[in-house]
């Protein structure tokens, strides 16, 4: 095999002339080949020429055919992209393979095809050449993915099935780079990537090519981002993707295909910034229209404007067109991008990047967190593993891996190395299921047997950049440089013991001289990244009673200390079970044993260890008479420290008994109690530990599962709903007994569908069926309801957002609903709940109609809803209101006496409404209010200068650095818990149940932020801006020649009692046209991103609605508080905050200059003008944030806004407003009066016509 | 303080049915004890006017009187209280009973009643997303919050 440093010496040509090109300017490769093949409209015998006018099967549509019978086609395409201004050209070889070839019975062409194709555009080059001397073009030979997939099954009911192995693909693949390199290619461009499996096997084929020849061509990779989940069709992420090829030291790697440029963007600016490498980009020209000629979206002068703007932004190094796009594309974009200069290839920061589904980067300079490697999934280590592999039960085998990654792992470690096991086998299968369970495989895997051929199988079924454990110096230089050399070329990390040809490395002097030898071995002569390296430095058994073991623990941390120094880069792990052996049975000692030798191996450097993820004790909380004893053997402090340690262990009465439990928990006197007690506890406890077993328990003795349910399990929610009807238990409690119910139920629910089928009279629950209305995305308040109706025995069909009326009906009846819960924050939602009730009565539903959320009031219910609807219609306030109204409407006994107190209420409502109304305070006319407006002397007025105009876009906001503008106040509001932080930590009431909530929401805020669970995102604006009467101008430059938006505020007309005060509009605080001076207007949005709703969701497969509403409340406060975050950097912007000086809190409490004035709230009450502020920032492609149809933000945890910064303005309440400013208003935005009559329903002083 | 106590009183008798004498007794006290750094004849005016009994007049002077007392060096919070119901959309009747459903809530808690305190609590109320929802007063919007989120000084 050669050495890296051999073939550099013979790099082509072509990576010469193109590196040079590419200080210089951006390169242009060519658009697509597909679609101009399309416009020459061939039939099937274009396609078969001459020669294969016999075959036996359809060849049309196979356009790699075509080099062999069209060859004049495929030259003019060629000819016209390198006239459009193509450097690099692809050859049509797209489905070059025997796999892809095999749909037209062709495979035997597979080297003919590929080397006519490049011998095609290598002639093609030339003849430019010859016309425009000193011009070079470049051939590129396009190797496609094939049509099968590596690590997915393309058979739903059998996820280890692969339709293709790393093998075939391998095979095919070196077949096509052979006859492309023999046909002339360049290069070697492996594109449209969906599946990093198979792109792996394309890199592993490139080098084995490699190998057989004295030179090497630029490899060009580029992976296809299918949708905007931003992952890959096999599911990675674009971080995930790249740490997982980069061993392939690519010339370029980019994105091409699927998208337009514009939903490329995002993807396209993370390759960028991490890609220690060019960067290429071809993009669709838009989205599929079948009417167009291209059957795309974009003309040229779309897509170059778009691309311009990547590479204003520094993004591109290599751009060309992928579906859709013509030479008059490629032009466009040649004559766009040019003269720009082209992307300055980063310094990324050095660190070991590993990577599942998603990426794991260990990165030395952001404090470096300890790695845990789950160690469960190892027939060697785990007995039960080992059980379930050898029955076949690989599917409960899953639940271990999955056990592991829940239970914090980062890696996980498969090991299947047992005589009486086909290792191989049991590893491609593991891992080929793995691969379809996304919470399983999105953490690396560690492939870990002590024979070559087991770890090779395991590395051709990861996509991921895995771990090879292990590699060592046992049988000599050359087979451990042999054996590095492949974990490289299959893209892997090794792990090396500390092993050489002499044996184990036993002391501290022997473990650090092999570990730096063979560093030396891989770094200088394998050119070895070292942060691709892990030493292991065995950890040896203690407390063995031989007294040559006793420093065996002591020699491993100073190894450690030692490696860390003379091998810089390495990491460091350790199997550390192996340290306590010698207590095996015994937990409790192995426990501490394990936390109190990371405690001080993580202090001497250990960056990773193979561990029982979850069974990890804090250090903190070991006894500390155990602790002393533990680390007397560990630190070998005396030399009777083995003996004490197993006297006291033989001391220790209580199995299972986990070191550093607290006393409480010690406390299992409940466990004792008769199976109902016990279950009553749990439930109010909230524990879920034992609630399975009880459960089952229950099961056998009550004999039906129902029974069980109503019964003990409904006793305990019993307690539940009165301790918290009492106010004696909160919210936060009351779900997690949800969550203990949940699990119960989880249990017996396939025992009731088989007892549901045998007697269809089972009695029912009342089914409530609830949803947050069409248009809104809030859910936190509704889930809170769902849970707490759960709890007390309704069977609640949670519909989610964004429903139709349509569906809530559709359901509703479907499943019998006897009652029916809507939901909605947004006020646009309340014209859905109305339209939601007039359906209901036009189609006959009577069903008791529950309405919530916080724009809705029991006013708006009664006037607004309760008219159009003959049943009855109530509005729930809080959620520890709702089953009790629940409860009334279902009780034969209550319902109609209920349900005429509900309807006499709404119509005691109305009617005091109605009286109300000739109190409301008298509106002037528009023209009278803007006579009033606020006052400012524009000609003295101080206007701040914001120091950057335009847009700028913050991608990913550490999560540090926005945690401490978090106001927690409005978390325990969420929770229905009163009162403002911190002093509702100490409150006699809420105190206690506010700080367990408080102290577990800094876990899973700790949770996420070390994981990066969100992924916080911003953009902002500040542009030149003059008010002209109620409008502001919004202006693309300071010439204010050119109006990018005219943004539309209302106005007060309601009558001062006070003759001083202004009727206020948000343009009074902007300087008026007429002033000829120019003032500042900006806007922002900020959402937490969907990854909230991803995680929540996580918890919510588990039966756990408690975490995920904790996820979701802490997820609104994220966006919140990077509001505050990016106001203050705007502030500072504009000058006038650098000198503020304010703490956080007076940051919440709004004492600073200047506002943000949301739209849909009291200044800015038209929602519909967020649709000017997605305009101005392109908040949809910077952030992901969309707006429903009723302008809600999606995701729900965003916010958006303008920023003024006069000192002057102010918040305030826009009000009522009259006929006269509706009719204005409405010709201002171009909209017909019913419709601003319908978006601003709640603010008219009048009552519009009816529709 | 200038204006006219009997005819305040004999009008507002007029208007609400309450004894003339109660309103006489309100207004007079009302004019003794509130100086103009404390109010100004006007403004006085217009929350008389804007009372339904002498009882809630009375209540809103007592809060003024005693937040002057308390904060000498400060500005008038009859201009605080004047420009908030001003940048609102409620009327002085709305943020007068909403005062005093204020003031009842935090006096059956034995809470301390702070002025300045309850009207930005009331300005919040106001600015909050909840006010968006037609028709309720601030009454109903205070009672509602309090509910919801109770009261922090």
């Amino acid at each position: 095999m050669k050495t890296a440093s051999d073939l550099a010496k013979n790099e082509s040509k072509s990576a010469d002339l193109l590196g040079e090109l590419l200080k210089r300017r951006i390169v242009f490769l060519d658009g697509a080949m597909g679609t101009m093949i399309q416009q020459y409209h061939l039939e099937e015998v274009d396609f078969r020429g001459d020669r294969f006018k016999d075959h036996g099967k359809d060849l049309k549509g196979n356009n790699d055919l075509l080099s062999l019978t069209r060859p004049d086609i495929v030259t003019e395409i060629h000819r016209k992209y390198l006239e459009a201004g193509a450097d690099i050209i692809e050859t049509n070889t797209f489905s070059g393979t025997q796999i892809a070839q095999s749909d037209y019975g062709l495979e035997h062409l597979v080297f003919e095809l590929n080397q006519r194709s490049a011998e095609i555009a290598k002639k093609a080059c030339e003849d430019r050449a010859q016309k425009e001397p000193g011009r070079k073009c470049f051939v590129a030979g396009a190797i496609g993915p094939t049509n099968r997939t590596c690590s997915l099954s393309p058979h739903v009911n059998d996820p280890a099935y692969r339709a293709v192995t790393f093998d075939q693909l391998v095979e095919n693949y070196l077949e096509q780079i052979r006859g492309l390199v023999a046909g002339g290619a360049d290069i070697l461009l492996a594109e449209t990537t969906f599946d990093t499996l198979n792109l792996k096997a394309a890199i592993f084929a490139i080098e084995k090519f490699h190998d057989e020849h004295p030179f090497r061509l630029p490899v060009m990779l580029s992976v296809t981002i299918t949708d905007a989940s931003g992952r890959t069709l096999s599911g990675q992420t674009v971080e995930a993707f790249w740490n997982s090829v980069r061993h392939a030291r690519p010339f370029s790697v980019g994105i091409n295909c699927a998208l337009g440029a514009q939903e490329m963007r995002p993807y396209i600016h993370e390759l960028s910034r991490i890609a220690d490498c060019f960067i290429s980009c071809y993009p669709n020209a838009g989205l599929p229209n079948p009417l167009s000629d291209t059957g795309y979206d974009e003309t040229p002068e779309v897509t170059s404007s778009f691309l311009e703007e990547f590479a204003l932004a520094g993004f591109l190094n290599i751009v060309g067109g992928c579906c859709g796009t013509t030479p008059s594309h490629i032009q466009a974009i040649r004559q766009k991008l040019v003269s720009l200069s082209p992307r300055l290839v980063p310094e990324t920061v050095s660190g070991t990047k590993l990577s599942g589904l998603e990426p794991l980067t260990l990165k030395k300079e952001l404090g470096r967190p300890f790695v845990m490697v789950g160690e469960r999934t190892n027939v060697t280590g785990s007995p039960l593993f080992r059980k379930l592999i050898e029955q076949g039960n690989f599917d409960q085998a899953l639940i271990v891996a999955r056990q592991q990654v829940e239970n914090g792992a980062n890696i996980l470690d498969i090991n299947f190395d047992e005589g009486l096991l086909d290792s191989e086998a049991c590893m491609s299968r593991f891992l080929n299921l793995i691969a379809s369970e996304p919470d399983i495989c999105r953490v690396p895997a560690m492939i870990d047997s002590s024979k070559w051929s087991v770890i090779e199988a395991g590395l051709k079924c990861v996509q991921g950049k895995s771990i090879v454990n292990s590699i060592s110096l046992k049988e000599g230089e050359t087979q451990f440089l042999k054996n590095a050399e492949l974990a490289r070329r299959y893209g892997a990390a090794v792990v090396v013991m500390a092993f050489d040809e002499k044996g184990q490395a036993a002391t501290q002097e022997e473990k650090v001289r092999i570990c730096k030898r063979a560093y030396d071995l891989l770094v200088n002569q394998a050119e070895f990244d070292p942060h691709d390296i892990i030493f292991d430095p065995n950890i040896l058994t203690v407390a063995t009673g031989m007294d040559e073991h006793n420093n065996y623990a002591v020699d491993f941390i100073e190894a450690v200390r030692e490696i860390k120094k003379v091998c810089p880069g390495a990491l460091t792990s350790g199997g550390v079970s192996n340290i306590s052996f010698s207590f095996r049975g015994n937990n409790v000692v192995r426990e501490a044993m394990h936390s109190a030798f990371l405690y001080h191996a993580i202090q001497a450097g250990l960056d990773m260890g193979i561990v029982n993820a979850g069974m990890l004790a804090v250090y903190e909380d070991v006894e500390k008479e155990l602790l002393e004893r533990v680390e007397d053997v560990l630190l070998n402090r005396r030399p009777d420290a083995t003996e004490r340690l197993i006297e006291y262990a033989e001391g220790i009465k209580l199995k299972g008994h986990k070191p550093g439990e607290k006393l409480d928990r010690l406390d299992d006197a409940w466990r004792k109690q008769p199976l109902e007690a016990r279950l009553i506890h749990a439930l109010v406890k909230g524990i879920v530990d034992h609630i399975e077993v009880d459960t089952e328990e229950a099961r056998i003795k009550y004999g039906a599962p129902l029974t069980v349910i109503e019964g003990p399990l409904m006793d305990g929610m019993k307690v539940v709903g009165e301790l918290f009807g009492a106010g004696k238990m909160f919210l936060p409690q009351v779900v997690k007994s949800a969550r203990v119910m949940k699990k119960a139920v989880a249990y017996l629910n396939p025992f009731m569908e088989e007892e549901k089928a045998q007697n269809k009279n089972a009695r029912k629950q009342g089914v409530f069926v609830i949803a947050t209305v069409k248009g809104d995305v809030h859910d936190i308040g509704k889930n809170i309801v769902g849970v707490v109706l759960a709890c007390n025995g309704y069977e609640v069909i949670d519909l989610g957002v964004m429903v139709s009326c349509e569906k809530i009906l559709e359901i509703a009846k479907e499943k019998g609903a006897d009652i029916i819960g809507m939901s909605g924050l947004i006020t646009p939602s309340l014209d859905e709940m109305i339209y939601n009730a007039k359906e209901m009565q036009r189609q006959n539903i009577r069903t008791p109609l529950l309405i919530g959320g916080a724009t809705t009031s029991r006013i708006h219910t009664a006037v607004k809803i309760a008219p159009h609807f003959d049943g009855p219609v109530v509005r729930v306030g809080d959620a520890s209101l709702v089953v009790g109204v629940c409860n009334q409407f279902l009780n034969p006994s209550t319902r109609e006496a209920y349900t005429q107190e509900v309807r006499l209420e709404n119509e005691k409502t109305r009617k005091k409404y109605q009286e109300s109304l000739v109190h409301r305070a008298r509106l002037l006319s528009i023209e009278d209010a803007r006579a009033k407006s606020f006052p400012i002397d524009w000609k003295s007025a101080e206007i701040a200068v914001p120091s950057r105009l335009g847009v700028q876009i913050f991608d990913s906001i550490p999560l540090e650095e926005i945690a401490p503008y978090i106001d927690w106040s409005p978390f325990f509001w969420t929770w229905e818990l009163k009162g403002v932080y911190p002093k509702i930590l100490t409150s006699e009431k809420w105190g206690k149940q506010a700080t367990d909530l408080f102290n577990e929401a800094q876990k899973m805020l700790q949770e996420i932020i070390s994981k990066k669970r969100f992924q916080v995102r911003a953009v902002t604006g500040f542009w030149p801006a003059n008010s002209v009467g109620d409008d502001v101008e919004v202006y693309s430059d300071l010439s204010k020649t050119s109006i990018l938006q005219t943004v539309h505020f209302l106005r007060q007309q309601k009558e001062k009692l006070k003759e001083e005060m202004g009727n206020f509009c948000l343009s009074d605080f902007i300087a008026p046209k007429s002033t000829h001076r120019t003032d500042y207007l900006g806007a922002f949005v900020v959402t937490a991103g969907r990854e909230v709703e991803k995680f929540a969701q996580t918890f919510v497969d588990q039966n756990d609605d408690y975490s995920s509403i904790l996820v979701k409340a802490i997820g609104d406060r994220f966006a919140e508080a990077a509001a505050e975050l990016m106001h203050k950097k705007m502030r500072d912007q504009w000058g006038f905050g650098k000198n503020e000086n304010l703490t956080v809190n007076e940051m919440i409490a709004e004492k600073y200059r200047g506002i943000r004035p949301a739209p849909g709230y009291p200044a800015c009450p038209d929602h519909t003008e967020k649709a000017l502020v997605w305009k101005l920032l392109d908040a949809e492609v910077h952030t992901g944030t969309s707006l429903t149809e009723s302008f809600a933000m999606n995701p729900a945890s965003s916010v958006s806004g303008f920023y003024f910064g006069s000192p002057q303005s102010r918040y305030f309440q826009v009000g009522n407003i009259a006929r006269d400013q509706v009719a204005d208003y409405a010709r201002r935005k171009g909209m017909p009066v019913r419709t601003v009559e319908q978006w601003l329903g709640s603010l008219l002083d009048y009552e519009p016509p009816s529709p | 303080m200038s204006f006219d106590v009997r005819a305040l009183a004999a009008q507002k008798h007029q208007e609400t049915q309450h004894e003339e004498l109660e309103w006489t007794r309100a207004l007079e006290s009302a004019r003794q004890s509130l100086k103009q750094m404390d109010i100004d004849d006007s403004s006085l005016e217009l929350l008389a006017l804007a009372s339904s009994m002498p009882a809630k007049f009375t209540v809103i002077c007592r809060l003024i009187y005693q937040h002057g007392k308390s904060h000498l060096q400060s500005d008038r919070i009859s201009d605080f209280l004047f420009e908030l119901i001003d940048t609102s959309d409620f009327t002085l009747s709305d943020w007068l009973n909403a005062i005093e459903c204020l003031c009842r809530w935090l006096k059956e808690r034995d809470q301390k009643i702070d002025f300045f305190s309850l009207l930005k609590y009331l300005e919040c109320c106001v600015a909050s997303s909840e006010a968006q929802a037609s028709g309720q007063t601030l009454f109903e919007l205070a009672q509602n919050m309090l509910r919801v989120y109770g009261y922090e000084d």
